[in-house]
């Protein structure tokens, strides 16, 4: 699963373009499937039977889309503007890298040297309209070859292990979802499972909108990525999750009977857990 | 090798200031075959000369520096690494920055970043404080405090390669990209007869106040010096009264900090030899080693050649490799041409 999960990171699937990711999973699952369906926004619904049927419709999903950036506009000088796909930090883009399009152009996002900075511009961050990314073209002319408007892209994409079982990637957020999926896709099932592989989580869940209108269930199960802040500089009581603790079941924001039955499943098959509260957030990025 | 492949070689290297070593390894193996001599001294400079064979010949000195901006570790806590800066760099840069943490074999880290679901709309608008912000090696703390020693150095992770076609982007363009140029300068001066002897400073510690060309200008003692980093070359957010232009060729400093007559011979080889150049002003302080090579000891006639490069000490300098071509040229033709008195 660790594969899996290396190669869906490495793909580039921002929310919109998930394509890669989509042509990816279908080839894996294909063989293990009983029925396949991509919807009119690009969802794929995956149903497989098990050794019983199953009273009640179950719908297992993940998010296929990442976060990432969108071409607004090219300057006069080659330079691209950009919006951002999903709720991005715009702390952390600063001198990224980033991969537009389906030919996967490079582009950077840089500042000018920090000798020019002064002390007031230090303290604060460019508005996301003052970002700018760098293709290496010289002219509008020539970034007109290489971009088009709308081009979805990605950022920096290396995908590496490291420190104590630690995995360094981008979009982790959510294919470790989409990795488990597959797992579970080619494994023998005890009932009857829908697996939805999602599309624009990250803009708004819009994908899982309309797959629950399709399928339908009774019982839903959502994997995803979660929020860990296990940093030095964090409280205790602010960190919300931690690495290396255990899987994580919401207690909040969920109705409130779904939990038990997933508490005493992992009790069962001796899973750790922790509950998450919510994280308190007024930018309401998605996970 | 070709003069772009060295720079993705010699950047490609960690040498925060310093601990400069992998640099100075790599750029003597490289410097060698065109070189009659090559030398260290107590800052770990590298000295080289190719001597023109003449007794008493004058000395030219080209210099550039080897170090980079860089990171050191401070403190270790719940195997998160505290560190400071080696050099100027932008805070800005920092957050979620991929790092090499230089034991041995090196760690890879990462700046750590609160996630963005637990932070508020004004959050984002500040800068985090640098003094906020660990390296997560992904280690537990025993495990970190065994392997990582106070005071090891670090540097961003990733070295330099191709953007698009003869554009480079990466870490430490500045300044091993003009190392790169005065080696291919080099190589192409090795079977030419010169008029005077050819020094080779690659210095250390500029980042950290030009320390390695205080004693390495010393010891060389040059009758003439050209000193080559990099400069800024123009973004959309800088000012362009602060800033040259990439593609626009080799830009020869003139001020106080650069002799006129050496400044001037540098213009007329651009001239005569149809090689692009633009005219950087510079009012004080170059802020490059040609600050203290000219006033060292009793004075040494100093010129400055820069490179144009965008963002400056962050991980995605970025430059145009046919500006390095004409200072590889301006550099050979302005060499050749010295007489026997040297600037005549």
């Amino acid at each position: 699963m660790l594969d899996t999960l290396k190669t869906l990171c490495y793909l580039s699937g921002a929310s919109g373009s998930e394509d890669e990711v989509r042509d990816y999973i279908l080839e894996r699952v294909l063989p293990y499937s009983d029925e396949i369906v991509t919807d009119n926004m690009g969802n794929l619904i995956v149903s497989k039977k098990g050794k019983k049927r199953c009273g009640r419709k179950i719908l297992i999903c993940a998010h296929m889309d990442e976060v990432g950036i969108i071409i607004t506009n090219i300057d006069d000088d080659g330079y691209l503007r950009f919006d951002f796909l999903g709720g991005v930090d715009r702390r952390v883009v600063i001198g990224k890298q980033v991969y537009i399009g389906k030919d996967r152009i490079r582009g950077v996002i840089g500042i000018k040297a920090y000798h020019h900075v002064s002390k007031e511009e230090e303290k604060s961050v460019p508005k996301r309209d003052e970002l700018y990314i760098d293709i290496g073209a010289k002219s509008k002319d020539e970034a007109k070859e290489l971009v088009s408007l709308a081009d979805a892209g990605v950022f920096e994409d290396s995908v590496l292990e490291f420190g104590e079982g630690f995995l360094k990637a981008k979009a982790i957020d959510d294919r470790v979802g989409c990795a488990a999926m597959i797992k579970l896709i080619e494994s023998e099932l005890p009932c009857d499972c829908t697996f939805a592989f999602t599309v624009q989580e990250e803009v708004g869940t819009r994908g899982a909108k309309i797959v629950s209108a399709r399928v339908n269930p009774d019982v839903a199960i959502v994997l995803e990525g979660t929020t860990a802040a296990d940093l030095p500089e964090v409280p205790e009581g602010k960190r919300i999750c931690s690495l290396g603790e255990g899987l994580v079941i919401p207690f909040m924001g969920l109705r409130a009977e779904r939990t038990p039955p997933l508490s005493s499943a992992a009790e069962t098959a001796s899973i750790r857990l922790r509950f998450r509260p919510p994280c308190a957030t007024s930018i309401r990025p998605r996970a | 090798m070709l003069l772009k492949d060295m720079i993705i070689d010699l950047c490609g290297l960690p040498a925060p200031a310093g601990f400069e070593d992998k640099a100075f390894a790599r750029a003597k193996e490289l410097l060698a075959p065109f070189v009659d001599e090559i030398k260290t001294d107590a800052l770990g400079n590298l000295i080289a000369v190719k001597k023109c064979g003449r007794r008493g010949a004058k000395k030219l000195m080209l210099d550039a520096h080897m170090d980079e901006i860089g990171l050191i570790v401070t403190g270790v806590e719940k195997g998160f690494l505290r560190f400071s800066s080696i050099g100027g760099i932008d805070p800005r840069m920092l957050p979620a920055r991929e790092i090499k943490v230089l034991t041995e074999p090196p760690l890879f880290g990462i700046i750590d970043t609160f996630p963005p679901h637990a932070l508020s709309e004004e959050d984002m608008d500040k800068t985090i404080d640098a003094k906020k912000l660990f390296i997560d090696i992904g280690m537990s703390d025993e495990e970190a405090k065994k392997r990582v020693p106070l005071g090891t150095p670090a540097v961003f992770a990733g070295g330099v390669d191709e953007l698009c076609e003869n554009v480079l982007c990466g870490k430490s363009l500045d300044d091993r990209s003009c190392v790169a140029i005065i080696i291919k300068t080099m190589e192409a001066l090795a079977d030419k007869e010169l008029n005077v002897d050819v020094y080779c400073l690659f210095s250390t510690q500029e980042e950290l106040g030009t320390r390695g060309a205080v004693t390495g200008a010393y010891g060389i003692n040059p009758d003439y010096a050209v000193a080559l980093d990099v400069t800024f070359a123009s973004t959309p957010d800088s000012k362009r009264s602060e800033v040259l232009e990439m593609c626009k060729g080799a830009a020869i400093g003139v001020g106080p900090n650069m002799n006129r007559n050496i400044t001037n011979a540098l213009i007329k080889t651009a001239e005569d030899n149809g090689i692009p150049y633009q005219l950087e002003i510079m009012g004080g302080d170059s802020g490059t080693d040609g600050w203290v090579i000219q006033v060292c000891r009793e004075g040494v006639t100093t010129g400055i050649v820069s490179l144009p490069i965008r963002y400056m000490h962050s991980p995605v300098e970025t430059m145009d490799i046919s500006d390095a071509e004409t200072i590889v040229r301006l550099l050979t033709e302005f060499t050749q041409k010295l007489g026997e008195d040297g600037l005549s």
